[in-house]
């Protein structure tokens, strides 16, 4: 019996021995939160998570923040303001963390706004297109360009190169193809591109002969068909089988490589409007390629490197903004409000005074097409 | 534009009709309704997409896959979730549809995902235009192939011995039985057959609509149910006219009334042949 005890406390004292060196050492990880759409939209939840991984894991291995490893937490925002709010609290309350990357839609980021300007954490959205959001809270920022300006920038090239008369537009009957028809149906109009046709489709639905048919009747000059791929995909298709052949311009949802599997022959010729160049020329974005297509393909993730892209470059700045300024809440909104030019994979990058993306030399937005089955940069 | 949309109509009327019918030839059985209809559909293009993933069989083979696997399927379901039950009161079996519907639907989820997947051959149909009609060939391929199927049932039913036998048990169940007829066995025929016939509309809209994912049963499966109480549910003949008229019902209100309510076309004639002729178009049971 007491040699069994003695035996145990040896043991014990000499795991302590081991262990309490590593446990003086090292400070407690910075937290990190992440919300996603990791259950309805997780085709574009799933690469935005793979990309807010890949920079925390790039700083940890690094040797983290001041010595300090970054710890991330990741929840799901279900596409449901509620949801988003709720996980958004959590991060806040439960987790402490000092930065957020996300949520992804607009309604969701619309509602957490307040929630993070309260407790003064940042936020950045990688991907919410909304104008109302601009300016909307202190310490929320975008990582993407608005609806308004892609809608801008898009219907400039498109009214330039294909000189269209007329434009029928297609549009998924919900927040952001109702936002994105009505936002390029201005411009277009402004642009002297007359709109012959307005019809929806339901999220969900795959059958849109009647609605093609009808626009056939109206004869338009080009196809604008706002949405999620697994609807503009088919809808583009369908239009093709029924005789249309019209240039068709899409927003960035469709800069998804199902969407030409998808599309077939349809995708060809297909423009969107992007906020990340693949073939953009930097050695960091070279690696970012590299890294992010391996690791997806080993875990088997659906595969999208521009929300990947987004998301990378939102949780870089959140990071650097710890390095440069201490691991606080203020610290990275200090850096987010000064930085200037920072070296990012969707371009260079500083926030205006609304808190919206500027990418030096560009208008924001690349535009891109469908050659050969691949998307190319058309500018 | 009135002849195509027309065309559009009989092509989707004609897969809602194909869904119906294994809606109509159960219920005229069994008395019950199987709301897992939608989900036999969304197994047999799954069985045939994937097998031609694979490249290694050919069209025709992996079609007749996808309906056997659908018909299997269905059978397997009788035994499963409907056999058991049998004479309890008719909400238990009901439910019971409902549970397998679900519980299929989230069984594809999490084994194929949720992406849509295209269908693996790429089919190259051309436009011919008939009398000023641009008509694609890959319509009326999918129109011949449903009504050729739907003729089949037809004779089917009306000539062989076992169809003979499937209607003498959706007349009387007991009097078949007392007749000699294994009615159990003929219960399982009946689902075999309205399942096969699901999943062959299951293969043609995974080619039409070249998508092919977990949650692609729910709406045509719907809709068939809907196309089923409006030709008489129950009646084989009802069942190709209800869906073949619902799908006209719907490309039409999308063109002339407004696309946005184009699904809601479809329930507003379910609550419009409910409140008014409950017993549908054509009336009856069986034949």
């Amino acid at each position: 019996m007491m040699a069994k005890l003695r035996v145990i406390l040896v043991l014990g004292i000499f795991i302590g021995l081991l262990v309490t060196p590593l446990a003086w050492g090292a400070d407690p990880p910075i937290k990190m939160g992440t919300v996603l759409r990791l259950s309805i939209g997780a085709e574009h939840g799933i690469p935005c998570r793979r990309g807010v991984e890949m920079a925390v894991a790039e700083v940890n291995k690094a040797g983290g923040v001041n010595g300090r490893q970054v710890e991330l937490i990741v929840e799901d925002e279900k596409d449901s303001p509620a949801a988003s709010v709720n996980a958004v609290q959590k991060l806040i309350n439960v987790d402490k963390v000092i930065g957020m990357v996300g949520p992804m839609t607009s309604g969701d980021v619309m509602a957490a706004t307040k929630i993070a300007d309260e407790a003064k954490v940042v936020m950045i959205t990688p991907t919410a297109t909304t104008p109302q959001l601009s300016g909307a809270a202190a310490y929320v920022y975008r990582g993407c360009s608005r609806i308004d300006t892609q809608a801008k920038v898009l219907t400039k090239y498109v009214a330039q190169n294909w000189k269209p008369k007329t434009v029928a537009i297609f549009f998924s009957n919900e927040p952001y193809g109702k936002g994105s028809a009505k936002f390029f149906g201005e411009e277009f109009e402004k642009l002297g591109v007359k709109v012959v046709a307005n019809e929806s489709f339901m999220r969900g639905s795959r059958d849109f002969k009647s609605e093609l048919t009808k626009i056939k009747a109206a004869n338009p000059d080009i196809l604008f068909i706002p949405g999620y791929t697994p609807e503009t995909a088919p809808a583009a298709a369908q239009a093709r089988q029924l005789g249309m052949n019209q240039k068709i311009l899409g927003v960035y949802g469709d800069m998804d490589p199902v969407y030409i599997q998808l599309a077939g022959k349809g995708a060809e010729g297909h423009v969107i409007g992007v906020e990340y160049d693949e073939d953009y020329d930097t050695p960091k974005n070279k690696a970012f390629k590299k890294n992010y297509y391996e690791l997806a393909k080993k875990n088997n993730d659906p595969v999208n490197i521009m929300f990947a892209a987004l998301s990378f470059d939102a949780a870089s700045m959140i990071l650097e903004g710890m390095k440069k300024n201490g691991p606080t809440a203020e610290g990275i909104k200090k850096f987010l409000d000064e930085v200037k030019d920072f070296d990012g994979i969707t371009g260079k990058l500083s926030f205006d005074k609304t808190h919206d993306i500027v990418r030096a030399g560009t208008d924001g937005v690349y535009i891109v097409e469908v050659k050969g089955g691949r998307y190319t940069k058309a500018k | 534009m009135f002849l195509q949309q027309l065309l559009n109509g009989l092509t989707t009327g004609s897969v809602y009709a194909l869904i119906a019918l294994g809606y109509t030839m159960i219920y005229g059985i069994l008395g019950l309704i199987n709301f897992a209809q939608g989900e036999i559909y969304m197994c047999g293009a799954f069985v045939a997409v994937l097998l031609l993933a694979t490249g290694k069989v050919n069209f025709y083979l992996a079609f007749a896959a996808g309906m056997v696997a659908a018909a299997l399927l269905g059978v397997a379901l009788e035994r499963v979730a409907f056999r058991p039950l049998r004479g309890a009161h008719p909400l238990v079996p009901l439910i019971s549809a409902i549970g397998a519907s679900i519980f299929l639907q989230s069984l594809a989820l999490l084994l194929f995902g949720p992406n849509d997947r295209p269908f693996p051959i790429q089919f190259t149909f051309s436009t011919i235009t008939v009398a000023g009609l641009p008509l694609s060939t890959l319509q009326g391929a999918i129109l011949a192939a449903a009504l050729g199927l739907m003729g089949l049932l037809m004779v089917f039913v009306r000539y062989t011995r076992y169809g003979k036998a499937i209607v003498a048990c959706a007349l009387d169940r007991d009097t078949a039985r007392l007749m000699g007829i294994n009615v159990d066995r003929m219960v399982a025929l009946t689902f075999f057959i309205g399942s096969a016939l699901s999943g062959a509309a299951g293969v043609m809209m995974a080619i039409y609509y070249n998508a092919t994912y977990p949650r692609m049963g729910l709406l045509p499966g719907l809709k068939a149910f809907s196309a089923a109480i409006l030709g008489g549910v129950g009646n084989i003949p009802g069942a190709i006219l209800g869906g073949l008229l619902l799908g006209v019902a719907e490309s039409l209100g999308a063109a002339y009334v407004s696309s946005g309510y184009k699904d809601a076309i479809a329930f507003a004639i379910l609550i419009g042949v409910l409140l008014l002729r409950p017993q549908g178009i054509l009336k009856g049971r069986g034949d």
